[in-house]
């Protein structure tokens, strides 16, 4: 099968040649058709530039892919022409982003906004179908009176109210992919579960592969089946979702579940991982992660750890990978609830 | 854009000299248009046998050195200064927004290269530019029109370029990129709207700097041309008579005056009532 969106080794580097800062460094993965892939990982991780630099959304200069490729279906988008990305983005791949209070034009009716997803790759089908057609997207999204609320305005509507309207605009087209970039940061605890159950049935109606994007392990235990762990712009440890969080292989992971809350735990039970996440301008030699390593050894300082496969379905970034996937060194307190 | 009873329309309301100014412009603007059913008077009939009269019922504001009834030629006078204010400003949005939007959206380069291009006409004084203009073009409505909207171009470049900077990059506009919108959608449907508010304020203020402008330019005989009323032009016209006759220029002056102030008023209003966030000093 072909995958709707498959990653190679894509390497994202920011400022001129020779002094460039790496956000993204050789991460590769892919996402199936039908399929839900949780990308994990700390603020600067490159979680998110990844996927921007993919479809081209990252202002150039000074972002540019270095290395690697992007295929969308089969084709590349890191040597494909800028307008014929553009012709992708929107109607194959449906973005939903972190910031629902602004991330919608504030003096356009939501209505329009809507229609203008679908119009913009559509010049045939006028504006008065695309309002129609935005209606039935909002009701779709779970919008009470579509009719009368498409003639409104942002700002007369709560967050999770806009993050509809954006899922809305997001499936407008049928999407084959959806990128969900932390869909849920922004809101109330209360309206996260309603949006994450709203983002599941958008995906079910299209049936389009879906890649979310979350520092929260609960929101991508609910709903992905697969994951991929990142750090510092390199992928850490990738799988099945349920695997890697019960039995996580690489220390950063298992360090990343240790720090998570969950219903039951107590204060004493949260073990925050000590020390910051590098900055870009003074990257650690060997494992980006070896500073903040429990495990680390004089190895992780000097080589970089090689990504690669474990058993059929697994691939982690650490020297001493096969050990612990053999003798289960890393002893994980509390699993989070998947 | 704005729905009636809005905030913005509210706070407008709310501030006195800006709400009372904006009649004055209402009335002064509907008067102009209805000049020839107000008034049966010619603006240029003389009357040597009455000059320099002072304030009359026959003559409200008196008569000019040539007999000419000064409230008829205040009257029409008012279409040309307000044409030629509004009408400069147009021209130079006309020219100003579609650079300013360019060169604030594309960035880099060209960006740095527009730019330093605006600095070096910010070097010349507006009138002098006008001046110059005006002495090149040679005189008349139009080209007054053309010389005072064109020094209004380099400050409105910087405007728009900057409320463009600013929207850039907000969320939105990564959204709209995100949907596939082109870099034109983008502009007009996006960016422009949203930088709208502080422009229009802006405008509305040089309306009144182009008015002093034109009639600056007018009372130095550069201006629409004799007989034509100008309120900058009778001022010139009457600058002889300041000691025997000294209504002749005081009213043409007053109605300057008032104007201006008027507009900038107006202009004060439009920036609370559409930016409530910037603070008056």
């Amino acid at each position: 099968m072909v995958p709707t969106l498959s990653i190679k080794d894509l390497t994202v580097s920011f400022g001129k040649p020779g002094r460039e800062l790496l956000a993204v460094n050789g991460v590769t993965y892919d996402v199936q058709p039908g399929e839900t892939l949780g990308v994990v990982g700390e603020s600067g991780s490159g979680k998110s530039v990844t996927l921007l630099a993919a479809l081209g959304l990252l202002p150039s200069p000074p972002a540019r892919i270095s290395r690697g490729s992007v295929e969308f279906q089969g084709r590349d988008l890191a040597r494909m022409d800028a307008k014929k990305v553009r012709q992708i983005r929107g109607k194959d791949v449906g973005f939903i982003f972190q910031e629902p209070l602004t991330s919608l034009n504030p003096v356009m009716t939501i209505g329009d906004q809507i229609a203008e997803a679908i119009v913009v790759h559509d010049q045939n089908i006028g504006w008065q179908k695309a309002r129609a057609r935005a209606v039935e997207l909002m009701s779709l999204v779970g919008m009470p009176d579509p009719e009368r609320l498409a003639k409104q305005y942002p700002h007369e509507f709560s967050g999770g109210m806009r993050q509809r309207i954006v899922i809305a605009i997001a499936i407008a087209n049928n999407p084959k992919l959806l990128i969900a970039d932390e869909p849920t940061t922004a809101l109330d605890v209360t309206v996260q579960a309603q949006i994450l159950d709203v983002i599941r049935e958008a995906q079910e109606k299209t049936g389009a592969a879906t890649i979310l994007v979350s520092h929260d392990l609960g929101v991508i235990a609910q709903m992905a089946s697969k994951i991929v762990v990142m750090y510092a712009g390199r992928v850490m440890e990738a799988g099945d979702a349920e695997d890697v969080l019960e039995n996580p292989l690489h220390p950063y992971t298992a360090a990343l579940i240790e720090c998570a809350p969950t219903m039951e735990s107590e204060l004493k039970d949260i073990h925050p991982i000590p020390g910051q996440s590098p900055s870009l301008m003074e990257m650690p030699s060997g494992c980006p992660f070896h500073p903040r390593c429990r495990y680390r050894q004089d190895v992780c300082a000097s080589r970089v750890p090689a990504y690669r496969a474990i058993g059929s379905d697994r691939h982690v970034a650490c020297h001493f990978v096969e050990e612990t996937a053999e003798g289960g060194r890393l002893v994980v307190p509390a699993a989070i609830d998947a | 854009m704005i729905a009636e009873n809005s905030p913005a329309i509210e706070r407008f309301k709310a501030n006195k000299a800006s709400a009372i100014s904006l009649v004055y412009l209402l009335v002064l603007t509907t008067m102009a248009l209805l000049a020839p059913s107000i008034t049966s008077g010619d603006p240029n009939q003389l009357d040597l046998g009455q000059v320099l009269e002072g304030f009359s019922g026959e003559h409200i504001f008196g008569t000019d050195h040539l007999g000419r009834d000064i409230a008829t030629r205040i009257l029409y006078g008012t279409r040309l200064s307000l044409l030629s204010g509004v009408g400069a400003v147009c021209f130079g949005l006309a020219i100003a927004l579609p650079i300013g939007l360019f060169s604030g959206f594309v960035g880099g380069v060209t960006d740095t290269i527009v730019q330093r291009f605006v600095d070096a006409l910010f070097a010349f004084p507006a009138f002098l530019m006008a001046l110059a203009l005006v002495a090149v073009l040679g005189a008349g409505l139009t080209n007054v029109i053309v010389a005072v909207g064109a020094s209004t171009v380099p400050p409105m470049i910087r405007l728009v370029r900057s409320g463009v900077l600013s929207v850039k990059s907000e969320d939105y506009i990564e959204n709209a990129r995100s949907v596939g919108c082109s870099s034109s959608r983008i502009i007009i449907r996006h960016i422009l709207p949203n930088t709208l508010g502080p422009i229009i304020v802006q405008a509305t203020v040089y309306i009144g700097a182009t008015i002093i402008a034109a009639a600056g330019l007018g009372f130095l005989g550069l201006g629409v041309q004799p007989p034509a009323a100008e309120w900058g032009a009778m001022l010139g016209e009457g600058r002889d008579y300041i000691f025997t006759a000294p209504h002749v220029l005081t009213v043409p002056g007053l109605f300057i005056f008032v104007t201006v102030l008027a507009f900038n008023y107006v202009g004060d209003g439009l920036r609370d009532a559409l930016d409530p966030k910037t603070t008056k000093q």
